[in-house]
């Protein structure tokens, strides 16, 4: 994706960060779809091969639904699909921070609701900041 | 479905990270015998899985497909014998199915029995419950998120991915 807003967070090295990550969208879009960023194909969020196949990719998209998949397919970010297809890098093991890896989502703008979303990863990287908040 | 061959599971051990299953029996003899036993359980499983859901499962091609994912259930073979509907559960799991529902029973030295709900995502439930004692084991290997802040448990991991 060209332009956007990246929100950088960090994840330890230990933790299936794709895994969790679409663990996480199941939630946030029920209806949504997956697509490896090598790779045409799309799948449904809920597909076993997601869990299986799809968890090993370090670049990924995932579209709210069907349809906002095929629109950015066809027409790119347009004002109409904003936020409505995320993009995710994690980045390769970091072993002089101490087995980190930096995981970065690109969205169109952070509202409140993408807000929680970030909110939620951190704190499922580090549960350690469940403790902020309370 | 042909029999699962001891030397395949050895293979498995190998290629999914988990040979150190097999440092202990030292005895060649004794070894075998737990690769053997270990073939039955896969096949008991994969015969299992297959009645209950119309579909074989096959944790040799898992290897290929997600090594990490593949040492998470070849794992299971270096602790205590699990049963067969709790293998299953493991396997439903490493294919993202959702928890929906865990109800445990533990009390010291007395019987323990586990209820678990899990389903693919807008289906039916599906239900699993176990009176076997090393069953518990299974907890130990979910995975964690929060969701709105709150406890989401999803996923079951090899124990070199179960968190910070």
């Amino acid at each position: 994706m060209i332009g956007g807003v990246d929100a950088n967070l960090t994840a330890p090295g230990n933790i299936p960060v794709t895994d969790l990550i679409i663990a996480r969208m199941r939630e946030f879009w029920p209806d949504g779809w997956f697509q490896d960023a090598d790779s045409a194909e799309l799948h449904r969020i809920t597909e076993p091969w997601v869990s299986t196949i799809g968890s090993r990719s370090q670049e990924f998209f995932v579209f709210e639904n069907r349809h906002s998949a095929e629109d950015w397919a066809e027409h790119g970010a347009m004002e109409e699909n904003s936020n409505t297809m995320l993009h995710f890098l994690v980045g390769e093991l970091k072993t002089d921070k101490r087995l980190l890896r930096e995981v970065t989502m690109v969205c169109d703008a952070v509202d409140s609701e993408l807000e929680r979303l970030i909110k939620d990863l951190e704190s499922t990287f580090f549960p350690s900041l469940l403790r902020l908040a309370a | 479905m042909s029999p699962t061959e001891p030397a395949r599971v050895q293979e498995a051990f190998s290629l999914a990270d988990c040979d150190w299953i097999l440092e202990y029996p030292k005895e060649q003899e004794q070894r075998h015998l737990l690769l053997e036993v270990v073939a039955k359980e896969i096949d008991e499983f994969r015969e299992a899985f297959n009645q209950r859901f119309r579909r074989l499962p096959d944790p040799f091609d898992l290897i290929n497909d997600n090594t990490e994912k593949a040492t998470a259930f070849f794992e299971i073979f270096g602790g205590p014998p699990l049963s067969v509907d709790i293998r299953i559960l493991i396997w439903r799991l490493i294919e993202g199915a959702e928890i929906r529902e865990i109800d445990v029973r533990y009390e010291r030295k007395r019987p323990f029995s586990a209820r678990f709900v899990i389903g693919n995502r807008g289906s039916v439930d599906e239900i699993y419950e176990t009176n076997h004692p090393w069953d518990f084991t299974v907890l130990r290997h979910l995975g964690m998120l929060t969701v709105d802040g709150k406890l989401v448990l999803e996923g079951y991991y090899a124990s070199k991915f179960l968190g910070p």
